[in-house]
């Protein structure tokens, strides 16, 4: 179907105008909401991600993508909310605490959304308590930890630690933040680690069984 | 020689006595160093190799605050507000101090939909010489006592604009070409041009300029986005400090965190003479040196992520003869401090490692 092609292609280059009216026009030919994310909307945002991590396109270009999407989004939410359709997995997210900074952060969040997942966004300063109740509450497939301190490191092994201690069997626990590695995810007991916005995705498909 | 003669010998590519040493610190470092030695100031405690002036703006908080509600944004009441309208809000809880980078950024400037909107907000007019007054007095005050006068111009252009409108907009308006961050970034630019001069008639040694253009992986934005949007604006400002410098060497020095290799020969073009940090974690500061060491100062080098957090002292110590290895072996042009301002997880017995191991070296 080439408006959904199209569509794919406008997310991609963040347009943002063209994208709506695209979504638009798809919705008016009887296209569902759910294919036109699926098959539209997150493609696009796929083919951003893997030009992200490619150092194709930079943080501009992604946010400007995201923004597209966002827009399309507001039309088609209240047609899936309508309909009973919800995304398969949920993913919490948040900056640590003790930190305020929220761009990677904010960043992940917007490649999640933009492949399809459902995102509950925690802001900055989350306490270790505040994921848990978050993750029992949402039933969360992913919880997302940010942090670009060194000083709030300590915080993101604490919120771990509770997060394990809590006994959520489905819940898999992703790190990341400039200082953050591997090997701090591996030493605190994250489940996943991704150094970029583009990498998080695959990291999260992975975590939640889906191939990346 | 004193610490300024010195600095100029090493960054003209001269043997220097020693690695000129700076040591910024966050409030709670700061606290901890009057703690230890009875003096607050990293500079005075440390006998570091530099001394700092500023501009002094009027902070009009009240003014910003009433033209921010005419934009449909509430400053919180707590929200600090500062006299190019960045508004700040600290923490709920000081366990980790209040500095800058510890406190919540807002972005008063995202409902803005017009450049007209931005001309009525109450903007200090930057060519008053009164901001600067203080600066020519202060900077004779530091050759006095033999020391490297530098002035901070830091969050140049880019950063002070999207603190105000937040990044996303910031780039939106960048792709959507409807002015508004060309506006602000225009703002910045000029007020760069007038702080800088004056700071170069004042008679300062370094003049800091930077924006954050990289990440942990690389650029932050392209090279042909930063090429078109920040080089040529930067350039203006790095011309005009030079022709207000009658001649006399003003070192550039240009901070961005992260890495940012592709730019690097573009900014050495356009006059950076001194880059920072050369966080060893993403950019290998003896690659700079085989690539750039005739043409270029590095300064910071030693890792705010990894080692003066997380090392041993024996750690840091190998860390400083290893830049001071790049001097006395390679002729590079070195200064030595932190990647970024110390933080509270910073050991104490790595900060006088730092210090003193800096100090152990002599170059003969």
């Amino acid at each position: 179907m080439s408006l959904l092609t199209d569509l794919t292609a406008a997310v991609a280059a963040g347009k943002r105008i063209d994208t709506v009216r695209l979504t638009q026009e798809l919705l008016t030919s009887g296209a569902r909401p759910q294919d036109i994310v699926e098959q539209g909307l997150v493609p696009g945002m796929a083919i951003v991600g893997g030009q992200f991590k490619r150092n194709e396109i930079f943080v501009p270009e992604m946010l400007v993508a995201a923004r597209a999407m966002k827009e399309a989004l507001k039309l088609l939410e209240p047609l899936l909310a309508s309909a009973g359709i919800k995304p398969k997995y949920t993913v919490i997210i948040g900056t640590v605490q003790g930190d305020l900074h929220d761009i990677g952060k904010n960043l992940i969040s917007m490649m999640w959304r933009g492949a399809g997942f459902a995102v509950i966004d925690l802001g900055t300063n989350v306490s270790p308590e505040r994921y848990v109740t978050a993750a029992q509450e949402h039933q969360a497939h992913i919880v997302g930890l940010s942090a670009l301190l060194t000083t709030t490191m300590p915080a993101m092994k604490e919120t771990v630690r509770l997060l394990k201690a809590a006994g959520l069997p489905h819940t898999k626990i992703m790190i990341g933040g400039a200082p953050i590695t591997q090997a701090f995810a591996d030493d605190i007991g994250a489940d996943g680690y991704a150094a970029d916005a583009g990498t998080a995705v695959d990291v999260a498909r992975k975590l939640v069984g889906e191939a990346a | 020689m004193n610490a300024r003669e010195n600095f100029q010998a090493m960054m003209s590519g001269q043997r220097a006595a020693w690695l000129p040493l700076n040591v910024p610190v966050t409030p709670p470092v700061a606290d901890l160093i009057a703690a230890r030695t009875g003096v607050r100031s990293a500079e005075l405690a440390f006998e570091t190799d530099f001394d700092f002036v500023a501009a002094q703006y009027p902070v009009t908080p009240e003014r910003w605050r009433a033209a921010f509600q005419q934009l449909g944004f509430d400053a919180p009441a707590t929200a600090e507000i500062e006299a190019f309208g960045v508004t700040q809000v600290a923490p709920p809880s000081d366990t980790l101090g209040s500095a800058y980078h510890l406190r919540m950024l807002l972005h008063p400037l995202a409902t803005v939909t017009s450049v007209a909107q931005l001309k009525n907000l109450p903007w200090p007019d930057t060519a008053a010489a009164d901001h600067y007054a203080a600066v020519a007095p202060r900077v004779q005050q530091i050759h006095t006592r033999g020391k490297v006068a530098w002035a901070g111009l830091e969050c140049t252009l880019f950063e002070l604009s999207w603190y105000l409108r937040g990044m996303d907009n910031l780039f939106q308006d960048l792709a959507d070409k409807n002015g508004i961050a060309d506006w602000l970034l225009d703002y910045f630019t000029t007020r760069s041009i007038h702080a800088g001069q004056a700071f170069a008639r004042a008679g300062v040694d370094i003049i800091a300029l930077g924006d954050d253009v990289g990440m942990q992986t690389g650029l932050l934005l392209s090279a042909p986005m930063w090429r078109h949007h920040l080089k040529p604006r930067l350039a203006a400002i790095i011309t005009a400090i030079r022709a207000a410098s009658s001649g006399r060497k003003i070192w550039i020095h240009y901070h961005s965190d992260g890495n940012i290799l592709p730019i690097i020969p573009e900014l050495i073009e356009i006059g950076i003479d001194i880059l920072n940090p050369i966080q060893p974690e993403c950019m290998s500061a003896a690659e700079l040196v085989h690539l750039h060491g005739r043409t270029l100062g590095l300064s910071g080098l030693v890792g705010t992520q990894t080692t003066m957090p997380f090392g041993t002292p024996e750690q840091v110590r190998q860390r400083v003869r290893e830049i001071a290895a790049l001097h006395r072996d390679h002729g590079a042009r070195v200064m030595i401090a932190p990647t970024h301002v110390l933080e509270p997880d910073v050991p104490w017995a790595n900060i006088l490692a730092l210090v003193e191991e800096t100090k152990s070296i002599r170059f003969s």
